[in-house]
């Protein structure tokens, strides 16, 4: 079975754009079957061209009512990871965000996880470079650069993707 | 913000003033769907993850309550809370109409 990884460009920037995307690629033959590297790809695998959307929904206790409240009204579950559900659909399907405040209040809780995330990251952060710019010993220094990288990395991946929702849910404040 | 709190101010989004009414008899999350949807028509239509937010919200709020339901389907019930809440809501958007009604004949009668 041939596979191709298609990069992701971040779902808290570009969720429409790349599950449009995703669309385009079923309706040529390649068919969205999970994520791969650390999420920052998108795994396709070759298939018979068809036609299906894909709408993304967060649940963090999915009970088996859950799962057949989406299959029943035509959403399949393709995959998960953590709390985040990926399901497909016929195009004629009724879209699974039908109100305005619906998808803010899924905004709204992308938001305030990042933003504890953010916060959680920034401690360590924080604490790094207090050390780094202390006396300390010459063998600590290759030490300290690495967790200092790990630890910025770690903030932005939460940061950025805070910011991204936040912008999202004054937007829709504006609209509701 | 007007309608992210409008549970507590007591005013029901059209959403969820069509799943109270759908829960007259109790009934599961998909049969709601569907008999908003032959009610109106198709004018109305609610998507799985709008419904199955709003059901969360309503639990929440003691307007409805699970009734038990068998197996993968869960169904639901309204509370005396929502039932209330529903007379009430009917009430409100009664005199909404009535007004919008009036007005309307109001100025038909000055064009005439």
């Amino acid at each position: 079975m041939k596979h191709k990884y298609v990069m992701n460009r971040g779902l808290a920037f570009s969720e429409e754009k790349d599950l449009r995307k995703l669309s385009d690629l079923a309706a040529a033959g390649w068919k969205f079957e999970g994520f791969a590297m650390f999420g920052f790809f998108y795994k396709l695998r070759q298939a018979e061209p068809e036609a299906v959307q894909y709408s993304i929904h967060h649940e963090q206790q999915p009970d088996s009512s859950y799962w057949s409240l989406f299959s029943e009204s035509g959403w399949m579950h393709v995959v998960s990871t953590g709390d985040m559900h990926v399901f497909e659909a016929a195009p004629e399907a009724v879209p699974m965000y039908t109100d305005v405040s619906t998808i803010h209040e899924n905004y709204l809780s992308l938001q305030k996880q990042f933003g504890r995330w953010s916060l959680w990251t920034l401690l360590p952060l924080i604490l790094l470079l207090v050390l780094t710019n202390m006396t300390h010993p010459v063998w600590l220094t290759p030490i300290l650069t690495v967790l200092l990288i790990m630890s910025v990395t770690a903030f932005v991946f939460s940061f950025m993707p805070f910011l991204a929702y936040l912008r999202k849910t004054k937007k829709l404040n504006r609209e509701l | 913000m007007a309608r992210k709190d409008s549970l507590e101010s007591g005013t029901l989004t059209d959403a969820a003033f069509y799943i109270l009414l759908s829960l007259q008899t109790e009934q599961h999350g998909y049969l709601i769907m569907q008999q908003v949807e032959d009610w109106t028509g198709g004018e109305m239509k609610i998507g799985p993850a709008s419904l199955y937010t709003t059901l969360k919200k309503l639990t929440d709020a003691e307007v409805i309550e699970t009734a038990g339901g068998s197996g993968k389907r869960k169904a639901y019930r309204i509370t005396a809370k929502g039932q209330t809440m529903l007379e009430e809501e009917i009430e409100r958007r009664r005199r909404m109409v009535q007004l919008a009604e009036d007005v309307l004949t109001k100025r038909e009668e000055r064009a005439e």
